[in-house]
């Protein structure tokens, strides 16, 4: 399934090994509405290998992070998504959350 | 509060919405705001060190009217609002027309579909056939849509035109194209750059900042305007970067007229120079100069005609008519004046084809009417912001007065505050001509997130029409670019657009993703 995940610029750049295929990795340019504050954004756009490794690296990046909250923004065939981290989120609220927009 | 976190952008300016917006990610930083407004007391905190935060909120309504302001006498914030309302108005009645046709799904956005060469859609049905399941079985039909290219939409001509005669097919296909068209206008003007690089809208900051630092030295002192003025001086964001070559071009005007003071203390006595550089740069005429008109390209030629001239005493003259007048023969742009006169004429204009669009409209009425309520408002204050700007520039361009003598005559816009992660019980809330776009209720109290004041209430005709009617067609507008465009709309109204689109529809929404 194609993805498109926009968030922190070191958050994002930690899910590439999740892709089997990308098509384009960059900073986003139009920001304004996305709700990311002034931090550096960044977008990866491909083939997802598969959900569970997505969740994994997810949470592990997570843990990593000191802000409050993380913000990522997914989008795919079936709709945009903002995803709000929080610091001990499970991979089952992810899953939950992350379910109205990948099919499993 | 934990200073790491923060930020200085605590507001948003969208012509999908006609008014401000600010947004508060913590209670405490809407507390902050709350005691700033409902406080009578010029809060100067001179000698005292305030938060970055405190500083920031105490001045976002400064920064984001004047953004409204300048989106009213800009050439390119009129010929902005126009497209969007366009887009919208023809892209609602496309998906109208959308229920009536074959097919099980919607490609979003249509633009890109539109765009997309036969070999193209094949592949990306084949990744939705792969990928999301068909309830009925099969497979995933789009609606039968022409492949247009982009040459095709530079020969396209905007018109008004009686579709009821038409088949559905026909009717989705016209009103397809013209929304398509003013999406791809919006997009040309919007991403034009300059030599410098930088997009159009980071130039409408610059004024905006500028009228910030002055409006933060006037109510909270000279403490919290150098601390602004810090953040401006050493932030890596783009517009803090625009800003600052503004700076440098005004401190090379100001230098020529106190050669004995030194950099650092002009820093101050130069915002009235980057606040003349920075409307200017806000008035090229669209209409005769098109893209040249944009504040990115107005920019390059004033920066190559100032670092030549800036020794001529023609540019260190205090009146701003004088000074723009020898701007513009300098860069060899139409005349600020001139600019604005046919920026009028392009309003009235604008008003008669909207009459006349709802003369001929054949399905619902609420869009013709919203469109045309939220038209009638912006022209209206287009025509006394302009007519101000004409007779007195210095009520823009000069900040003491434009903060204390001219805002008590300009329109003040709508108000919106949209809580971030957190509600707060409406019993707390008051205001003029206030409305709640969300409501929760919980243990028998009712609470919003998002809400709506309109403090120019006594200004406007017919302000609870224009209220209802900003909102509306806000939402349409975030329904059209969901379904139409690439253009992001805020994450908590997606699961809604998504749901009125298919609901219109009556046919699965499937994202081109990338």
């Amino acid at each position: 399934m194609r993805v498109s995940i926009t968030g922190e610029k070191d958050f994002v750049d930690s899910l590439r090994p999740t892709f089997e295929l990308i098509d384009r990795q960059g900073p986003e340019p139009d920001v304004t509405e996305l709700h990311f504050g002034l931090v550096e954004v960044s977008v990866i756009v491909g083939i997802l290998s598969g959900i569970s490794k997505l969740l994994e690296f997810i949470q592990a990046q997570r843990s990593k992070s000191n802000s409050e909250i993380q913000r990522l923004q997914v989008t795919t065939a079936l709709g945009t998504m903002l995803l709000e981290l929080k610091k001990d989120v499970s991979a089952e609220e992810l899953q939950e959350q992350l379910s109205k927009i990948i099919v499993t | 509060m934990n200073e790491e976190v923060t930020q200085w952008d605590f507001g948003g300016f969208n012509p999908r919405f006609l008014g401000v917006s600010l947004r508060f990610g913590s209670p405490a930083t809407y507390k902050v705001f709350r005691q700033y407004l409902e406080s009578d007391e010029v809060s100067t905190a001179l000698g005292q060190e305030a938060s970055r935060v405190e500083i920031a909120i105490r001045s976002v309504l400064d920064h984001e009217i004047r953004h409204y302001h300048d989106s009213l006498i800009s050439p390119y914030g009129a010929i902005a609002f126009r497209h969007r309302l366009e887009a919208m108005v023809d892209g609602m009645q496309a998906l109208n027309c959308a229920r009536d046709l074959k097919g099980t799904c919607v490609p979003s956005p249509l633009l890109r579909w539109v765009l997309m060469n036969e070999e193209g859609r094949a592949l990306q049905l084949r990744e939705w056939n792969s990928a999301v399941p068909c309830p009925q079985g099969g497979v995933w039909v789009p609606p039968g849509i022409p492949h247009r290219t982009q040459e095709y939409f530079y020969d396209w001509e905007p018109r008004v035109a009686d579709t009821s005669g038409l088949p559905t097919e026909r009717q989705f296909e016209l009103f397809l194209d013209a929304a398509v068209h003013a999406y791809l206008d919006l997009s040309v003007m919007t991403s034009t750059k300059g030599a410098t690089g930088f997009l159009p809208c980071h130039f409408f900051e610059v004024t905006a900042l500028t009228s910030q630092v002055q409006a933060i030295l006037q109510s909270q002192g000279l403490m919290p305007a150098l601390e602004f003025l810090r953040f401006l001086l050493d932030s890596p964001l783009p517009y803090a970067d625009l800003w600052r070559r503004f700076l440098q071009l005004g401190l090379l005007v100001e230098k020529q007229k106190r050669a004995d003071v030194d950099e650092g203390s002009l820093v101050l006595a130069a915002l009235p120079d980057v606040m003349n550089l920075g409307v200017w740069c806000l008035l090229g005429s669209y209409e005769r100069e098109r893209l040249e008109a944009s504040p990115a390209k107005r920019f390059d030629r004033l920066l190559r005609f100032l670092v030549e001239d800036y020794k001529n005493p023609m540019n260190h003259t205090t009146v701003i008519e004088d000074l723009w007048a020898h701007w513009d023969q300098g860069t060899g742009v139409i005349a600020w004046k001139d600019s604005l006169k046919s920026l009028l004429v392009y309003g009235e204009r604008g008003l008669r084809r909207i009459a006349t669009l709802k003369r001929e409209w054949g399905g619902d009425m609420s869009v013709p009417r919203h469109a045309e309520t939220v038209l009638e408002t912006y022209t209206e204050e287009q025509r006394s912001v302009v007519g101000y700007l004409l007779e007195s520039p210095e009520l823009f361009a000069d900040l003491n007065i434009y903060l204390n003598q001219a805002q008590g005559r300009l329109p003040i816009p709508l108000l919106r505050v949209e809580l971030d992660g957190f509600c707060i019980p409406i019993s707390t809330i008051s205001g003029p001509n206030l409305r709640y776009v969300t409501r929760f209720e919980h243990e028998g109290e009712t609470y919003t997130n998002r809400y709506v004041i309109d403090p120019g209430v006594l200004q406007r005709s017919k302000a609870d029409d224009f209220m209802d009617a900003a909102l509306r067609v806000e939402s349409m507008a975030q329904w059209c670019d969901a379904a139409l465009a690439n253009l992001s709309i805020p994450w908590e109204t997606q699961v809604a657009a998504r749901a009125g689109l298919e609901d219109i529809t009556g046919k699965r929404l499937l994202m081109i993703v990338g």
